[in-house]
């Protein structure tokens, strides 16, 4: 298991044969079963503990009103989501989230697509430059969100020292309500542009160099190239970026709990996982973090259905 | 797009040079000041205007971090090696072997199963989080390190990496060995795992990655300060030691460092499993 979730593309799924082949069970075939489940028996039993039955009871606690004290658990129904929907905190911190994905996936996306496109062309240097833009992905999120906490000080960090260069007064980064979320998704983007650029660029090496060829003879500019041939081309590095995204951003955590320890300015960086960690793990209400889990698992499981289903239509896979 | 037939000209090759540096600039300017910082003095971190470097690098800053009082940071970044170790060789053997039975060995209910790997893949950290810390209260793991472990060496995803690949592996090396009568155990250490070089290193480096980064499954179990991972050492001693920023700074980059290195080294199998991943 990983904390981060990854797609996997439809064509993975294996086709069940239309007819069942008749097995016929010789020693040797039995043999090979039996040494089938016993090299995935690890693996399977770790993820039904880890895994399948969390699954499961996360669902059944969010309908009850666990909280630390395991005896007297009751069934409540509906209670905690209706609780939770109605919750001005979870209001905020949803409304929140929204604004975070309303900045982020354009900061992260955009550039990251500028960058590849540069990074293809016949420059020499690549290599050097991808290093550099691929190095706040590795970084670990709590020590680039710390240190970017000191990046945005507000009498001598750097960033207010270069805005004063260019005659703009100094920003309350992470004191003003105004800019808290603004802080955040700059930190989350500056750490995800390397990692989208990476996957645009396996995407134009994807592009068959005649394409190009095809439009030169024909006379087309090379913007008219960039909007003809490269883009539409990328639809599926780019779906794939944009779904990825936007998981990894519905989830956003990490950054502006660093940023906020204790708490951002009126509670204007409150994410949707965060109320959820404060609610299931400062104030043990463990069932109606369960319930605004679950909420937020509907979201993303809609957003992956949709692209299973898009990236079968309209992705241009040739 | 840029064409990719003819060279670019002169005054294009400026513009794009200038762009492409001020941007790398802007991507690698905030470990500067990291590292910058955590060799500075006290004095050093807070005066204007900004010292760029310090007069003299304070190297022991590195060394006091982990002798500080109240906070253990010698034993955290332990912890998180440990931690880290464990979690990459454990994920990677049990990958291994689960990828090897759903790539070559038949048995009964194994599309099935592998459909519900795939499935899995999707369902994200936050849905399990409460369950399994109740889980974690039960086997009374909290507060311990092998809740840091144990639940975090089976991986759905690893599995599936490993099953697509093994399944490439031509079959005569296998029919052979089997004739030989060589176990499948053995078949699968000395023929697929040799030739599975590269996907491992792959599939090493990004466990090592998340496993050295996790933060939020740490900060929910853990609360001893002698059992925490370095993640949640970096808020205490930000909590604890903001007046002393080269402090923060050189326990930044103890945390940042490794991973960084690590990519450096490995470069090609960050960037090659990334392009893997979803794109087909």
């Amino acid at each position: 298991m990983s904390e981060q979730v990854k797609t996997v593309g439809a064509a993975a799924v294996p086709r069940r044969g239309r007819t069942r082949e008749k097995v016929v069970w010789t020693p040797a075939r039995t043999r090979e079963a039996l040494v089938g489940y016993l090299f995935l028996l690890p693996n399977l039993l770790g993820l039904l503990i880890f895994l399948a039955v969390p699954l499961l009871s996360s669902l059944y606690t969010s309908f009850t009103d666990a909280n630390i004290f395991p005896t007297n658990t009751k069934i409540i129904g509906v209670t905690n989501y209706i609780n939770a929907v109605n919750d001005s905190t979870f209001q905020q911190a949803v409304s929140n989230t929204g604004a975070f994905l309303i900045g982020f996936l354009p900061l992260s996306i955009i550039p990251a697509l500028a960058l590849a496109v540069l990074l293809h062309s016949q420059i020499r240097g690549k290599t050097v430059f991808r290093v550099a833009f691929f190095l706040p992905v590795v970084a670990s999120v709590v020590g680039v969100s710390l240190l970017w906490r000191w990046l945005f000080q507000y009498d001598f960090g750097p960033v207010n020292q270069l805005l004063g260069l260019f005659g703009i007064a100094k920003i309350h980064w992470l004191e003003s309500s105004d800019w808290a979320m603004i802080s955040v998704i700059v930190v989350a983007s500056w750490q995800a542009i390397g990692y989208n650029m990476v996957l645009f660029l396996a995407g134009l090496q994807g592009i068959p160099r005649q394409l190009y060829e095809a439009a030169v003879v024909d006379g087309a500019t090379e913007w008219q190239q960039f909007r003809r041939v490269t883009l539409p081309l990328l639809t599926p590095a780019t779906f794939f970026v944009f779904i990825t995204s936007l998981i990894k951003g519905l989830q956003v955590f990490s950054e502006p709990a660093t940023m906020f320890n204790g708490g951002s300015p009126a509670n204007s960086a409150l994410t949707v996982v965060w109320e959820l960690y404060l609610e299931g793990f400062r104030y043990f209400k463990l069932g109606y973090a369960s319930a605004m889990a679950w909420l937020l698992f509907l979201v993303i499981f809609v957003v992956t259905l949709i692209q299973f289903r898009l990236s079968e239509r309209w992705v241009n896979y040739e | 797009m840029i064409s990719r037939i003819k060279p670019l000209g002169i005054g294009t090759q400026v513009v794009v040079y200038a762009l492409l540096l001020i941007i790398a600039l802007g991507m690698v300017y905030p470990f500067y000041y990291l590292v910058s910082t955590a060799l500075k003095t006290t004095q050093e971190t807070s005066t204007l205007p900004v010292v760029w470097w310090p007069a003299s690098a304070q190297w022991h800053n590195f060394v006091d971090v982990m002798n500080l009082p109240n906070l253990p940071w010698f034993q955290m970044l332990v912890n998180s090696v440990f931690v880290t170790v464990c979690v990459t060789v454990g994920q990677i053997v049990t990958s291994i072997m689960g990828g090897y039975a759903f790539a070559r060995l038949r048995f009964p209910g194994r599309e099935a199963l592998f459909v519900g790997y795939l499935g899995s893949i999707m369902i994200p950290f936050v849905v399990l989080m409460v369950p399994m810390y109740q889980l974690m209260k039960n086997l009374q793991w909290i507060d311990k390190l092998e809740s840091l472990i144990i639940p975090w060496i089976f991986s759905a995803y690893g599995t599936f990496l490993f099953r697509q690949f093994f399944k490439t592996i031509p079959n005569d090396l296998e029919e052979a060995a089997l004739l030989d009568g060589a176990s499948r155990w053995t078949i699968l250490w000395r023929i697929f795992v040799p030739l599975s070089g590269p996907i491992i290193a792959t599939q090493a480096t990004f466990t090592f990655l998340y496993a050295w980064n996790s933060f939020l499954w740490p900060l929910i179990i853990i609360s001893t300060p002698a059992k925490k991972v370095l993640t949640l050492g970096l808020l205490d001693l930000q909590g604890g030691y903001a007046t002393r920023l080269e402090l923060v700074m050189a326990g930044s980059t103890i945390v940042i460092l490794p991973t960084i290195l690590i990519f450096l080294l490995a470069q090609r199998y960050f960037v090659e499993g990334i392009a893997t991943t979803g794109l087909k």
